[in-house]
């Protein structure tokens, strides 16, 4: 038992020797006890010192409730129409980007750096080093003019239109060079006739 | 089918608690019975015997277990749990004033508003009403809930949230600290 339900429950002549040990420090004297305990016995008494409770009290809380109520069903509402319209859009949005994807792929894809790869040597890994009378190097492999049928992919030279200046040119240098080197020309030379006895 | 329930008098204060959080008006109306006296009572010594604030206090103390009915661990006691709230009602009320420091004329009026036949009785009232008034806030409310309210160590813990080996000590501390404070009254002739 707390020392002050022993107060409350019992008068000083009560007590057991036990009981004023244990209230000794609390209460040593009668008047003590006496003084505590009739302090205990009014504050129980002042819970009824507020008086009643106003009546319209209730009144006001009912109607407090009523607008609790109401509001609370209206937000309520609201909260779920809100949740309802959000969760479609976030399906609308999911949807449209799916079909977007296959394009959206190469544009949203980040711009990436160019890869440096190592260079091998191939002067030293590759080259073949040939000696004398062992490695034949292999024959260059030249396509035989004759043989190359052309099947269209070829492409044939385009003849470039001449101005006229440009052939009366051509034209007049052809007639000095035929002009310029005659049989005449050729028997008066008398080094190349004797290159040319020299030889037969 | 939907039975309504009407009568709510032979539930328990746990099972009302549940019927509110299901939105039942009968079952609020039937716990603001049971507790809207003792509340406001409550309210009315704890906030300097003001009325108003006492009235105030009630409102919103049910409109907050209206609110958190749902949330509400039936494995509690629901006095407890009510106390706590009101409690914590008290607390910024007491944080308000002390800010405000307002309440004081108040204060001293109620202390002076009751007549007693046995004078002596009146100057020992009066003294006890003084001294909780300039108590601070966690000594006043010990002091309240314990001898006022008549609420259990254990109980008084779980609503202050403090060990139980605390409110004893607190408590022991306490009445010597009102022995000392009241020891002119001793000798009055107050006793039975």
């Amino acid at each position: 038992m707390e020392p002050e339900e022993i107060i409350q429950q019992k008068t000083w002549e009560q007590l057991t020797n036990q009981e004023k040990i244990v209230l000794a420090e609390l209460v040593p004297t009668p008047e003590d006890y006496n003084m505590l305990k009739k302090l205990m016995a009014l504050a129980a008494d002042a819970a009824s010192s507020s008086g009643e409770v106003p009546s319209e009290l209730r009144l006001k809380l009912e109607n407090k409730l009523e607008a609790e109520l109401n509001p609370k069903r209206k937000y309520r509402m609201a909260f779920y129409y809100a949740a309802a319209s959000i969760v479609a859009l976030f399906v609308l949005f999911i949807l449209l980007k799916k079909q977007e994807k296959p394009e959206s792929d190469w544009a949203t894809l980040p711009k990436a750096d160019p890869v440096e790869k190592p260079l091998t040597d191939t002067a030293i890994t590759k080259e073949k080093i040939t000696t004398a009378g062992t490695d034949v190097p292999d024959k260059p492999k030249i396509p035989d003019p004759l043989k190359i049928q052309d099947s269209g992919s070829i492409r044939k030279p385009v003849s470039i239109p001449l101005a006229v200046d440009d052939k009366q040119t051509i034209e007049r240098t052809e007639k000095e060079y035929t002009k310029s080197i005659s049989v005449q020309d050729l028997l008066e030379d008398d080094n190349l006739s004797s290159f040319i006895t020299a030889v037969y | 089918m939907n039975i309504v329930k009407l009568s709510y008098e032979n539930e328990t204060d746990e099972q009302l608690v549940s019927g509110i959080a299901a939105g039942s008006k009968a079952a609020f109306n039937t716990l603001y019975q049971r507790y809207g006296q003792k509340m406001y009572s409550y309210f009315y010594r704890m906030l300097w015997q003001n009325h108003e604030l006492a009235e105030d206090q009630v409102q919103e103390l049910f409109i907050r277990l209206f609110r958190h009915a749902h949330g509400f661990n039936n494995k509690r006691s629901f006095s407890t749990w009510l106390y706590s709230i009101a409690h914590n009602q008290c607390k910024n009320e007491y944080r308000k004033a002390a800010v405000k420091m307002k309440h004081k004329p108040v204060m001293n009026e109620a202390v002076n508003s009751n007549a007693e036949k046995n004078p002596d009785l009146q100057k020992f009232k009066s003294a006890i009403q003084a001294k909780l008034n300039l108590l601070p806030e966690e000594k006043k409310t010990l002091f309240i809930l314990r001898f006022e309210e008549q609420l259990s160590v254990p109980v008084i813990s779980n609503i202050l949230e403090l060990p139980e080996g605390t409110v004893k000590s607190r408590i022991f501390y306490l009445l010597k600290e009102l022995r000392d404070e009241l020891s002119a009254f001793k000798h009055l002739s107050i006793y039975p």
